[in-house]
């Protein structure tokens, strides 16, 4: 009787490099993310890809927006006053312009425009309100599964209980999103976005 | 897209609110497939960006490949 031959799992393997090297799936340390999201911020035990030639790395569409998501997360749950940097990145990851967010607010687009240009700090309840807003625009994220999002944002807007007292740090300091939050996310997910090809944006 | 400062949710919004979409003027992509441009304003509203987007298969077969770029277009 002829043996059964074992099916091999197809390695896999991304697109070709502009330098004719191949994409390979990797997990990235230290990925510099702050060209994705406007901030300073770093990805560590993100699945990426990496030009096996000239080492160049690419993030795969879902990642760059689950990672967007995350960061937003943290904004919120951050534990100082927000700095003109946060509230401009929570305004814009709602996709929404300053007068749009002023309107929602019930204030004046200046006094938005005013946190962002650092000419004035946020009050503690304008802070605490856009928070509010952008835990609640953060469930109906589509970055990652519809369950994952919902607890990650239950469980930032758990900590919003109270009004943020203590000023905002003078410099942003550097985001980033851990390899412990990476972990966090479903298996079956990470798997998928190192199985499928990366999007590549480039200007 | 550092060069023009525009960044993700740039290139979001420029989609969700796009006001326009079109083939490419200059053809097919040299690796077959299919390839557009969409336009919308940028989050803050000031500028519109034209997202080209071209969508091919990589020679193997294995893996669908989506390539956009970012460029600013004026008025």
């Amino acid at each position: 009787m002829k043996k059964k031959k074992a099916i091999k799992p197809r390695a896999v393997t991304g697109p070709k490099c502009e330098c004719s090297g191949t994409f390979k799936p990797v997990t990235l340390r230290s990925f510099d993310f702050s060209r994705h999201s406007g901030l300073p911020s770093f990805l560590d035990g993100a699945p990426g890809w990496r030009c096996g030639s000239c080492q160049r790395e690419m993030l795969h569409g879902q990642v760059i927006n689950a990672s967007l998501f995350l960061i937003a997360m943290d904004i919120v749950g951050f534990p100082h006053r927000l700095t003109a940097e946060h509230a401009r990145y929570l305004r814009r990851s709602m996709q929404i312009t300053q007068q749009e967010l002023a309107d929602r607010m019930g204030i004046a687009r200046e006094t938005v425009a005013s946190w962002e240009s650092k000419l004035k700090e946020i009050s503690p309840q304008h802070d605490l309100i856009l928070r509010v807003l952008m835990s609640n625009h953060a469930r109906g994220s589509e970055a990652l599964p519809m369950k994952v999002v919902v607890d990650i944002a239950n469980d930032v807007m758990a900590t919003l209980s109270s009004v943020r007292s203590e000023p905002a740090p003078r410099k942003t300091p550097d985001l980033r999103v851990t390899e412990s939050d990476f972990k966090k996310l479903p298996a079956a997910w990470l798997s998928k976005m190192q199985n499928t090809a990366p999007t590549a944006f480039a200007s | 897209m550092d060069e023009r400062s525009v960044n993700m949710f740039d290139v979001h919004t420029a989609i969700d609110r796009s006001v326009r979409a079109e083939a490419y003027q200059d053809g097919t992509p040299m690796n077959g497939g299919t390839c557009w441009r969409v336009f919308g304003p940028d989050v803050d509203g000031d500028r519109t960006l034209g997202i080209g987007v071209e969508v091919y298969s990589a020679p193997n077969r294995s893996v669908w490949i989506t390539l956009c770029t970012v460029i600013e277009v004026e008025g």
